[in-house]
């Protein structure tokens, strides 16, 4: 599948003739393959008795963020915040030592299942020009709605590497913006930003299962519900990259992981 | 000022050296008047003068008197002259503003980027810190080198505010695309070159608030690229600049 999207992008370049024989070669291998499905078994809740917790620390200088005055460019979002500046999300060191806002998922090892989808859109909320949440994790095949909450237009760009990417204009008080997400897109996730007020921005990892959680105020985090098995867990964080970890859990077990990132 | 609106549905003009813009549009206005309506009258002249009528057969020879030859030489010369004379005035305008010459200047780092300004000032120890394209990210839309202790008390924002009555010196840099820095009450537009940093200056003779805008499509955002342009009595400035230095939390540490 990965090589006929290549052959059909590379394909641009080629003479009608040809690409025409590349698309019917590799329709003819799709159509069967979108038939069958990815013979994933229907995922069974007995099995998922296994959970993963952890904090992700930080040991290093932490670095000189600026805060940011949106009254000079945007007097009705300035106005929400009541005069408060707000700092930049990128890098939010807890009072703990540990890292807010970094997305950690199970990379490998949980394939093969077809969870059920949660119910409703994944939301991303823009409340006096900043998007709330920073960081956020949804389901493959579930939708994005972004809200806005302003008196202002927004205009959001969806920087999608692997999803189709996208760029809409928002009014005030125009209806939600609602894209499908498509594709797995969480290595790196998908950043969305603000055209219009560039201090504004947040990131959607879209995983093919429910393994996945994003660090808070305490840093920690927790994937519930795994069944036995030997998993890849990465954490990303949008300035300090990744981070692997592999592990093996049993059934009922409960193991914890540490990621320290130490710039 | 005594009258804040200019007349001729021109922006009011708050800027020292404005009146002088304001006088050169108006010279070459009244000018271009005066070459269309004379060549108007010429034309409509020709019109019914030579006029398609009976008796009177199309002359397709080249004209050969001496007279109408050296008329339109002199014609060219002329205009030549004149262009030269208004042309080179404005570059002298041009080169004066954007030398970096005046004395007791504020200095304001300019980054320009889609779609918005972002102003720089050095702060309290008035010495800028260090910058460069490898320092713009997210949290660090000034580019400021995160190692350098000069840049500690810079402040950033998105608005300009500036001192009346003092020369202000804005160095233009662009992160991205070509933009265009406008002031309109200030009679100054200048090109941001991504990769170079050309100065500017400008002195206010008023207070007020107003707009700077961006005059070149920069892209779909083009037209929300805009900031206000502050301008306040010497004391307010300071007490704004002090308020943003305790925004900082510089104190607190």
């Amino acid at each position: 599948m990965r090589y006929c999207t290549v052959v059909l992008r590379e394909g641009a370049g080629r003479s009608v003739d040809k690409r025409l024989v590349l698309v019917t070669a590799c329709l003819a291998v799709l159509i069967p393959a979108i038939g069958v499905g990815e013979d994933a078994k229907p995922w069974d809740p007995a099995l998922g008795t296994a959970t993963v917790t952890g904090t992700v620390k930080f040991d290093g200088k932490k670095p000189r963020t600026r805060p940011i005055d949106m009254a000079g460019a945007d007097e009705k979002c300035a106005e929400m915040h009541g005069g408060k500046r707000l700092k930049p999300d990128t890098v939010i060191v807890n009072g703990n030592g540990t890292l807010r806002n970094v997305f950690v998922w199970v990379k490998t090892g949980a394939e093969g299942w077809s969870f059920p989808m949660p119910e409703g859109d994944a939301l991303l909320d823009q409340k006096g020009c900043w998007y709330m949440p920073h960081v956020q994790g949804m389901r493959k095949g579930q939708s994005l709605s972004i809200k806005t909450s302003d008196a202002t237009a927004h205009n959001v760009h969806g920087y999608a590497k692997v999803n189709r990417s996208f760029n809409r204009s928002q009014p005030a008080g125009a209806a939600n913006v609602t894209i499908r997400m498509r594709r797995d897109e969480a290595s790196p996730p998908m950043k969305v930003k603000c055209d219009i007020h560039p201090w504004m921005n947040a990131y959607v990892g879209v995983v093919d299962h429910p393994y996945f959680a994003v660090t808070g105020p305490d840093g920690s985090f927790e994937l519930p519900n795994l069944p036995a098995g030997t998993y890849t867990i990465e954490a990303w964080h949008e300035k300090y990259g990744v981070m692997e970890e592999t592990i093996t859990i049993g059934d009922g077990e409960t193991k914890t992981l540490e990621f320290t990132y130490a710039p | 000022m005594t009258d804040p609106y200019y007349g001729w549905w021109l922006p009011p003009n708050v800027s020292a050296f404005g009146a002088g813009v304001d006088d050169l549009l108006a010279i070459i206005h009244w000018f271009m008047l005066a070459l269309f309506v004379g060549w108007s009258i010429f034309i409509v002249y020709c019109l019914v003068r030579f006029r398609a009528r009976s008796g009177h057969a199309a002359v397709y020879e080249p004209i050969k008197a001496a007279f109408s030859k050296w008329l339109e030489v002199g014609v060219a010369v002329a205009e030549g002259v004149v262009l030269v004379a208004l042309a080179m005035p404005a570059w002298a305008a041009i080169k004066n503003i954007t030398a970096e010459t005046p004395e007791n200047p504020v200095i304001i780092r300019v980054v320009a980027e889609q779609y918005k300004w972002l102003f720089h000032y050095p702060g309290r120890d008035g010495e800028f810190g260090k910058t460069g394209a490898e320092f713009f990210s997210d949290d660090n839309p000034a580019g400021l080198d995160p190692d350098d202790d000069a840049g500690i008390d810079d402040i950033t924002v998105r608005g300009l505010h500036i001192p009346v009555d003092r020369p202000v010196i804005t160095r233009l840099n662009s992160k991205d695309v070509i933009h265009s820095f406008k002031i309109p009450v200030m009679r100054v537009t200048q090109d941001v070159i991504p990769g170079m940093e050309i100065a500017l200056w400008f002195q206010a003779n008023d207070t007020g608030k107003f707009q700077v805008g961006c005059a070149q499509l920069c892209g779909l955002g083009h037209y929300e690229m805009k900031a206000d342009l502050v301008i306040e009595s010497p004391e307010d400035f300071q007490g704004w600049l002090d308020e943003e230095h305790g925004y900082l939390g510089l104190d607190d540490e």
